[in-house]
């Protein structure tokens, strides 16, 4: 799947605390407190597609970690998918699909067969992850990881210990040489051990206040004239003040957004 | 129930309507080319993929992505009247999930959950697929930890919709394991023992009462566990589950062949599971199984030749591979070797070389040492040395909380000790008794207690029980009285007695004459030449409270005492007792 950029709107302030991370070359832990009801699913895929588009010529990957996925529910599988968007295959390839069920009665007259189930041999998550680490150490100087785990306060209590035990025994030490983790969570979201002490906090809000505002329509007029649903400039501030106007919330603005731009991209395409 | 939709939930519906989402709420996980793929099945409009894509509705999983849980639980929610469109894309989504992922083509990118055996089950229950719902237990029972949980969650999903009942086998058997892959064992085992108690020739009952099986016998129960061991077996070969088979083999072998009378038996099992194991190429459980076997043919100087050559393909292995059990296949191989003494350099070596492994978990160190301790011992010479590293062992398991590695250490100080300082040998079977007692290893407690009778009624002198009363506080060097209490609480005649008026002693010292008198009543009870120093501390005790009376009667007894020492000094009491109450003589107790 290539990278969605999902609408670039608003964010201005969270944009500029990535910059300084992408241009410093440090890492360290942000911490994104969301208001209850903010776009988080939208915000991560932008910060994302942002970072990708690095200023300072950095080659991001990032891995994302969310409570319903479970490919990066446990520590082993979280370790394996990092490797994976990192492109850096471990050479122990403990996990295989086979075909555990040809001809096997399943019981009573039930025939399975040619059934493939994904077994394994369950190396520890420490030990691949010492793996991965010497990977990343090797890893190009300009290239930079950022882990971001998203809805964490839905996350199991095992699962953020299990995240913690991950970041103490080995991602933190590769802070200090540029790897970013960006936890995004209710604000009034679990206290406990995830995530590790932050070094920058942001809000991420439901609905925008009046400077937020006015950026929000800065940027819906620019991507208006850059997708050509509009000519003048003076088209691009009306689209945007409408779509302002209609929506409650900030999740709003970005479906009437993306509806207006599809719609009205396909009747400019006609 | 009415829920409020979210904002742009609401606003994508009045634009686009429901059937885009509801379609692809189908599946558990997306691609752009699966969600394409359904949306083109269904006539409806493949933008959708891209404008939900620059909106909050669905969220990035890396490769895959989904809808957000509050919409796809919408959308869900919206199923029963969908039915027809709900069917057409769970069929497509079925026939993915049963072909090779080859077969569909290398542009095309579909879920890991439609080649991992989940999204058969899943897809195929919903279509009423014969045999789907056995995938489940198929996941359950072999699939990667992951599917695992993720088989678990699905199949809650389908039994809140009906189309599993809520005490299936399936639903008890995949929540079972998912509660033992996550450390949850008693649950886990609560929930097993139900499914393995249906005894269906079906895998999931077998695959329960093995590790259920497994369980029983760890916890002693020999019958109850070899029974559920043998139907478990004998259900997986109905079955024709080979690797079922190679595993309770496995389990079961190597039960029986540690015991004389099944030990052919035994064997066979292991070198069955071995073979099968081959046969599969499954490298870890041939490790394993080389291990188990290789240990126990190492027992018989017939067949040690053997056992050493599979224990070192195993250590290979598991060198190799840097699996956690490395230390322990070393320590089998190391004292499998020593049994010989020309092998007793190489087990050293062996060793040697695993502990100074900077990686070793503290815990692995702790048993190599031990094993290692056991084997420098065996040279008379070298005592100190083998006591050093006992005591290095005995340190960490203690700090780590492993008891049943600290009652084996104490144990093997014990026999250490046997013909130098049978006092402290003594002192050290005590305290193993002790550690086993409280984590309730009631086969380590039958050892210990079998060794201290011998040791007791070896020597039943009152110089015997007070040096090893004092070899006891030395080895027990924090809290000895809760644990001089506890032998004094013991069965051991002199030796509880002698502890009992040790005890006495220290707090009357401290001026608590009521727990003085407290240990010298339970002593009292207690035959053995130490009842005559019992009587007399009594008295000392009831003189010290004002109780002439008690005094006097205790001093009565006393005097009647075989020992002339002890007889005299009750004499001496009582008499000064009747002319001079103030002068009995200094009120410290004796032992």
């Amino acid at each position: 799947m290539g990278s969605h950029p999902g609408l670039k709107i608003d964010w201005r302030s969270h944009y500029e605390v990535l910059d300084a991370y992408d241009q410093s070359g440090a890492g360290g832990v942000l911490s994104v407190r969301a208001e209850q009801g903010a776009p988080v699913a939208a915000y991560a895929r932008c910060i994302r597609h942002y970072l990708s588009q690095s200023r300072s010529g950095r080659n991001w990957t990032s891995v994302q970690i969310e409570p319903t996925n479970s490919n990066t529910h446990y520590a082993e599988d979280i370790v394996r998918q990092i490797a994976k968007s990192c492109g850096l295959p471990l050479a122990k390839q403990d996990t295989h699909v086979i075909q555990i069920a040809n001809q096997l009665t399943a019981g009573g007259n039930i025939t399975v067969d040619n059934v493939r189930v994904r077994v394994g041999e369950g190396r520890s998550a420490l030990a691949i992850l010492q793996e991965l680490m010497d990977l990343l150490g090797k890893w190009h100087a300009d290239k930079r990881l950022c882990i971001l785990t998203v809805n964490s306060h839905k996350l199991e209590s095992k699962q953020r210990s299990d995240l913690r035990r991950l970041w103490d025994s080995g991602f933190e030490s590769l802070a200090g040489l540029g790897l970013l983790l960006i936890d995004v969570q209710r604000a009034s979201g679990t206290e406990g051990n995830w995530p590790p002490p932050a070094d920058r906090s942001v809000a991420l809000r439901a609905t925008y206040d009046s400077g937020d505002r006015l950026a929000a329509r800065e940027d819906l007029a620019a991507l208006a004239l850059e997708t050509k649903v509009v000519e003048a400039s003076e088209g691009s501030v009306i689209f945007a003040d409408t779509i302002l106007a209609s929506s409650l919330d900030v999740k709003e603005v970005h479906i009437r957004a993306a509806l207006a731009l599809t719609v009205m991209s396909q009747v400019t395409q006609r | 129930m009415t829920t409020t939709l979210s904002t742009d939930l609401s606003a994508f519906l009045d634009a686009v309507g429901r059937e885009p989402l509801i379609a692809l709420s189908v599946a558990e996980s997306l691609t752009d080319d699966l969600a394409a793929s359904i949306l083109e099945e269904t006539d409806l409009s493949t933008t959708a993929v891209d404008l939900l894509h620059r909106t909050d509705l669905v969220i990035e999983r890396n490769s895959e992505w989904n809808l957000r849980e509050d919409v796809r639980s919408w959308a869900i929610a919206q199923w029963p009247s969908e039915e027809d469109l709900v069917s057409s894309v769970n069929t497509r989504l079925l026939t993915y999930a049963e072909r090779d992922h080859d077969s569909v083509g290398a542009d095309f990118e579909i879920p890991i959950y439609l080649q991992s055996g989940v999204g058969y089950a899943y897809h195929g229950t919903r279509a009423g697929r014969a045999g789907a719902r056995r995938v489940y237990g198929l996941v359950g029972a072999y699939g990667v930890a992951s599917d695992k949980w993720l088989a678990h969650r699905l199949i809650l999903e389908q039994t809140s919709q009906s189309l599993l009942g809520e005490k299936s086998l399936e639903s008890l058997f995949l929540s079972g394991m998912l509660d033992y892959q996550e450390g949850r064992r008693a649950q886990a085992l609560k929930t097993l023992a139900v499914v393995a108690r249906r005894r269906r020739p079906r895998i999931e009952c077998a695959i329960a009462a093995h590790l259920v099986g497994n369980d029983a016998l760890r916890r002693g129960r020999r019958r109850s566990g070899t029974v559920a061991l043998r139907w478990s077996l004998d259900t997986l070969r109905r079955l024709g589950d080979d690797w079922g088979v190679a595993q309770v083999e496995h389990s079961l072998g190597g039960h029986l062949a540690e015991d004389r009378k099944t030990r052919r038996e035994g064997l066979e099992l292991l070198r069955s599971s071995l073979d099968l194991g081959f046969a599969q190429h499954r490298d870890a459980h041939v490790a394993m199984v080389q291990h188990s076997l290789g240990r126990e043919l190492g027992r018989n100087p017939a067949t040690r030749g053997e056992g050493i050559a599979l224990l070192e393909e195993s250590l290979e292995y598991k060198i190799r591979n840097e699996t956690a059990d490395v230390a322990a296949v070393t320590n089998s191989l190391a004292t499998v070797l020593s049994s010989d003494p020309k092998g007793a350099t190489r087990a050293e070596y062996l060793l040697r070389r695993a502990i100074s492994d900077s990686e070793l978990p503290e815990r692995d160190i702790a048993i190599l040492q031990n094993s290692l301790a056991k084997l420098v011992s065996q040279d008379g010479k070298r005592f100190d040395e083998a006591l050093d590293l006992f005591n290095e062992s005995l340190a960490i398991g203690e700090r780590l909380g492993l008891s049943g590695h600290t009652a084996q250490v104490l144990l093997a100080i014990a026999h250490l000790y046997r013909s130098v300082n049978p006092a402290r040998s003594l002192a050290y079977l005590i305290r193993c008794l002790h550690v086993n007692h409280v984590s309730r290893n009631w086969r380590g407690v039958g050892i210990a207690e079998r060794e201290i009778a011998f040791a007791v009624k070896a020597d039943e002198s009152l110089e015997f029980a007070r040096a090893t009363i004092v070899a006891s506080i030395e080895i027990w060097p924090t809290s000895w009285q809760e644990q001089i209490e506890w032998i004094g609480y013991s069965k051991y005649g002199t030796l509880g007695g002698t502890a009992l008026n040790r005890l006495a002693k220290d707090v009357f010292e401290k001026g608590e004459v009521t727990s003085a008198r407290k240990y010298l009543s339970r002593a009292r009870n207690i035959p053995g030449p130490q009842q005559w120093i019992t009587l007399n501390n009594l008295g000392l005790v009831d003189w010290a409270r004002g109780y002439t009376a008690g005094a006097r009667y205790w001093w009565s007894l006393a005097s009647n005492a075989p020992d002339s020492e002890v007889s005299s000094s009750a004499v001496d009491r009582l008499f000064r007792l009747e002319h001079a109450s103030e002068a009995v003589g200094t009120p410290s107790l004796n032992t």
